[in-house]
């Protein structure tokens, strides 16, 4: 007979973390292999198709990459709460949020010339984003209320509220729930690559700045240590509800921009499908990332070949839309599954 | 029952971490009815040993014989089913549970489904009884002083009926007084042909309750031997490889501008009673204050609001003539007290971080640490070298991570990283719990050089030796409030005993 022994580890390389990760994905593949398979199309075909969809051809890298900009700002947003051990499961909200808001001055505002427009429209899905995110921010520091049910609830209420404009006074001329097209004044510039356009450059920048605000500045550090033991963050001389209120800021914030660079820079418009759980995907992808902003990229893209390709297996095989779906959710699994390894060396022993 | 071990062996044990060799080929042997002590500096690898025999970690080498037979522990469970059980160094009680249902969770394994609490509950009365150790069954962990929850601990152990305990410094957080009863105790279980191994750095109860000794030195056994046959003197030099003696005071304190000054303070405990019940002290600059007492009696109460990380109801604080009082915790770290707090593992230091970046907990804010927004990596890290290097703080770098350092040098970060700040008041809350003697030696020097530059120091300990050794004033805190403070040239351990117990006047009590 042999026992399973689990024996707690301190610390885990990079290397064998990468490892983990790399397995848990390769877990997840083969499940979902079965997946295909058991609908009756050949697996390899299918990732063949994932792959050559999304990679194999100019159009397809590029719809890719539009399809990762989103998935890189709610992967921010999800990992900086993490880092703080909070859970922003409202991602998917404060994009919606920070886009109506945006939306309502593109609207309701005047046409200003383009570089103070485009400033104003980023700063107010920003600001929508991080509203948004205030409220569970509040309801945890004042009534202790659990941050991952407020923030999933919070969800539906944004998506509700946009839809009651879209429904209502910000319908289209022809009865649509989408508002009219933006003037170009409000349209992100293409960077010359399909429709890559400058959210990308917007997107890349912050990874770059949280990474240097997490690893390298005071606050950084004051957010690790918050996240890491409250107890210690107070002896230390924290201010822990500050502290998390500015955290749920930043990541509403990073949430909000998500859905600006949506509808500047690809839509042109609010509509109800500006996101396809941008907000929930961005969970796994800063899961997998570990919360290293760079990583985060990486991942972004990586969840962003599999939403493309899974689209074209939809339309090309006549596979069920639920599969993308079904891999993202098998991936998670793995990924939580894998925690496991990197806490315990798990050791196969003789026993009785 | 399981059947009685009459005859453990281990046989060289070998566990390695990366980079350190914990265990090295260590033979060990026990017989029923001996209490064997573990004795070694910290980082030796008394507790790495141990967790071998109870089947948390496996060795990369080495045999375990129980009563001549060949046995694999290789979990806690199967170490319960042979009579095995271990009290650990950082207690392992879950904080949100009573008292019973942590006892409970320890009986879990085959019968979860029939847990009954009410038996639980008998069983714990029934064994605190038989023991003398007194708990509430009710009680949440997490509203027990750090003695009290070592007690529970125990109560777990026996309620699981084990025939040879391992105890890892069981008495590390316990009042004389407990220490005292314990050792009655584990005399009492050996005479009933049961085995104990007890480790501890305090070589007076070492003598008191063994029969053989064990000396580990850098994963190795360097000594095996009866232990009447040595002196503490004795005892400690083969630990240290050196000969150790404690510093004490000498010379009287001149001092008289008062540092500290705690005025009529009334605050809430986690009970949610007063357990500072008009409170009033003054520390002078230069000074070592002892504040001797029971845990439980308010200590804890104390040195939060004096840092500000617990409110006060009423009454004031001063710092050199400035009111602290309900100052936010950060404020009063940069008027400059520096506190050693009792709990290291979970308030003192965050076990994930690496060395470097618990040493500078406190500083990343002030240059040169750090820089406008952003911190000077090149600084930190030379800065954190010379402190591992000063304090000699054990591990094999400075990114390594404290939860994988030995008790006694997360409190060498620590006080590292207090005394590096050059405090004007040092709040100390057991700063030589659970260090080995060397390092105590070495604390009780860095107090004192402290002491010498001027800084105010309140020393809060349950220890006499240490209090009466360094000390310039002890004041005995009970119920919240100075029942009387005695000066150096007048404290002995039956006054200060006494007055632990909360009897002001001997006349009266004779
Ligand atoms: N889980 C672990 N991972 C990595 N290193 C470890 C781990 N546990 C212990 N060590 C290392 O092994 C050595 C022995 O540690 P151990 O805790 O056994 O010492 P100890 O004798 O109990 O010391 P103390 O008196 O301070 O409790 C130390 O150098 C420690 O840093
Ligand atoms: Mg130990």
């Amino acid at each position: 007979m042999f026992k399973i022994k689990l024996e707690q580890k301190e610390r885990v390389s990079k290397r064998e973390e990468l490892i983990i990760t790399l397995s848990a994905i390769g877990i997840a593949f083969v499940l979902s292999g079965i997946f295909i398979a058991l609908n009756g199309v050949n697996p390899f075909v299918a990732l063949w198709k994932v792959i050559t969809s999304a990679l194999g051809s100019p159009y397809g890298i590029s719809e890719t990459i539009v399809k990762a900009i989103p998935l890189i700002f709610t992967g921010l947003s999800v990992a900086i709460a993490l880092n703080s051990k909070l859970w922003n499961i409202g991602a998917e909200g404060q994009l919606f949020f920070g886009a109506t808001l945006a939306t309502a001055f593109i609207i309701y505002g005047p046409v200003l010339p383009k570089p103070l427009e485009l400033t104003v429209l980023v700063a107010l899905g920003a600001i929508g984003g991080a509203l948004w995110a205030a409220i569970p921010a509040l309801l945890k520091i004042k009534f202790k209320m659990n941050e991952v049910i407020s923030t999933l609830l919070l969800n539906y209420v944004a998506i509700n509220i946009a839809d009651y404009f879209l429904f209502g006074p910000w319908k289209g001329k022809d009865n649509f729930p989408y508002t009219p097209e933006f003037p170009v004044e409000a349209r992100f510039s293409r960077i010359g690559f399909g429709r890559v356009h400058a959210g990308l450059i917007l997107a890349l920048v912050l990874v770059v700045l949280l990474y240097i605000l997490i690893y390298h500045t005071k606050t950084g550090y004051k957010m690790r240590l918050t996240g890491s033991s409250l107890k210690a963050a107070k002896y230390a001389g924290i201010n822990i509800k500050k502290m998390m209120f500015m955290v749920f800021l930043m990541s509403g914030a990073l949430a909000g921009l998500a859905g600006v660079s949506q509808i500047c820079g690809i839509e042109y418009k609010l509509h109800q499908h500006i996101s396809t759980g941008y907000g929930y995907t961005g969970i796994i992808v800063a899961w997998l990332a570990r919360t290293n902003p760079f990583i985060i990229v990486i991942f972004a893209i990586f969840l962003s070949i599999l939403l493309k390709g899974a689209d074209s297996l939809q339309i090309a095989m006549r596979l069920p839309a639920a599969v993308g779906v079904v891999m993202q959710a098998l991936i998670l699994f793995a990924i939580l599954g894998s925690e496991l390894f990197k806490n315990y060396n798990v050791k196969l022993i003789r026993g009785k | 029952m399981s059947e009685i071990i009459r005859k453990l062996e281990m046989r060289k044990i070998t566990k390695k971490f990366p980079g350190v060799l914990a265990c090295n080929n260590i033979d060990i042997h026990l017989k029923s009815g001996e209490i064997l002590a573990l004795l070694g500096e910290n980082g030796a690898g008394k507790t790495t040993l141990m967790n071998v025999l109870f089947g948390l970690y496996q060795p990369e080498h080495g045999e375990i014989f129980i009563n001549d037979k060949q046995v694999i522990i290789n979990s806690p469970s199967i170490a319960f089913k042979y009579g095995i059980g271990m009290v650990h160094q950082h207690f392992m009680l879950v904080p949100n549970l009573t008292v019973v249902e942590n006892v409970a969770l320890g009986l879990l394994g085959k019968r979860i489904f029939k847990l009954n609490l009410g038996e639980v509950r008998n069983k714990i009365l029934e064994v605190s009884k038989l023991y003398g150790l007194s708990v509430n069954p009710d009680a949440y962990i997490w509203q027990l002083s750090v003695g009290e929850q070592q007690r529970v601990e125990l109560i777990k152990v026996l309620c699981l009926g084990a025939n040879l305990l391992i105890l890892d410094e069981p008495t590390a957080a316990l009042t004389p007084q407990e220490t005292d009863e314990l050792i009655v105790l584990l005399k009492k279980m050996a005479e009933n042909d049961r085995s104990i191994i007890f480790i501890s750095h305090k070589l007076n109860e070492v003598k008191a309750v063994s029969s053989r000794v064990c000396v580990l030195r850098n994963g190795s056994l360097v000594y095996e031997g009866k232990t009447q046959e040595h002196s503490v003197a004795a005892l400690a030099e083969k630990m240290a490889g050196r000969e150790i003696s404690m510093p004490t005071l000498k010379g009287k304190s001149k001092a008289t501008t008062p540092i500290l000054e705690i005025k009529n303070v009334f605050a809430k405990g986690n009970k949610g009673t007063m357990a500072l019940d008009g409170f009033s002290l003054t520390v002078n600059k230069g000074e070592i204050v002892g504040i001797a007492g029971v845990s439980g009696n308010g200590q804890k109460e104390l040195a939060d609001v004096i840092n500000g990380i617990a409110h006060i109801e009423s009454g004031k604080i001063l710092l050199h003539n400035e009111e602290i009082t309900n100052k936010s915790p950060q404020k009063i770290i940069n008027r400059g007290i520096g506190y050693i707090p009792e709990d290291r593992i979970h308030e003192g230091t965050i076990p994930s971080f690496s060395v470097k970046e618990n040493i500078i907990m406190k500083d990343y804010n002030k240059t040169p640490l750090s820089k406008k927004l952003f911190l000077q990596n090149k600084i930190i890290e030379d800065y954190s070298l010379e402190l591992i290097k000063n304090f000699d703080i054990k591990c094999p770098d400075n990114k390594t991570s404290c939860a994988s350092l030995s008790g006694g040098n997360v409190q060498k970060v620590i006080l590292a990283r207090e005394l590096s700040r050059k405090p004007k008041m040092l709040i100390a809350s057991y700063p030589i719990r659970g260090l080995d003697i060397g390092a105590a030696e070495y604390v009780h020097e860095q107090l004192l050089e402290a002491r010498k530059e001027n800084v105010g120091i309140l020393l809060i300990s349950e220890e006499l030796d240490e209090l009466l050794d360094i000390c310039d004033r002890i004041a005995v805190i009970y119920e919240g409030k100075i029942l009387d403070i005695l000066n150096r040239d007048i404290a002995t351990k039956s006054k200060l005993g006494l007055l632990m117990a909360g009897i002001k006047d001997e006349e009266k009590v004779i």
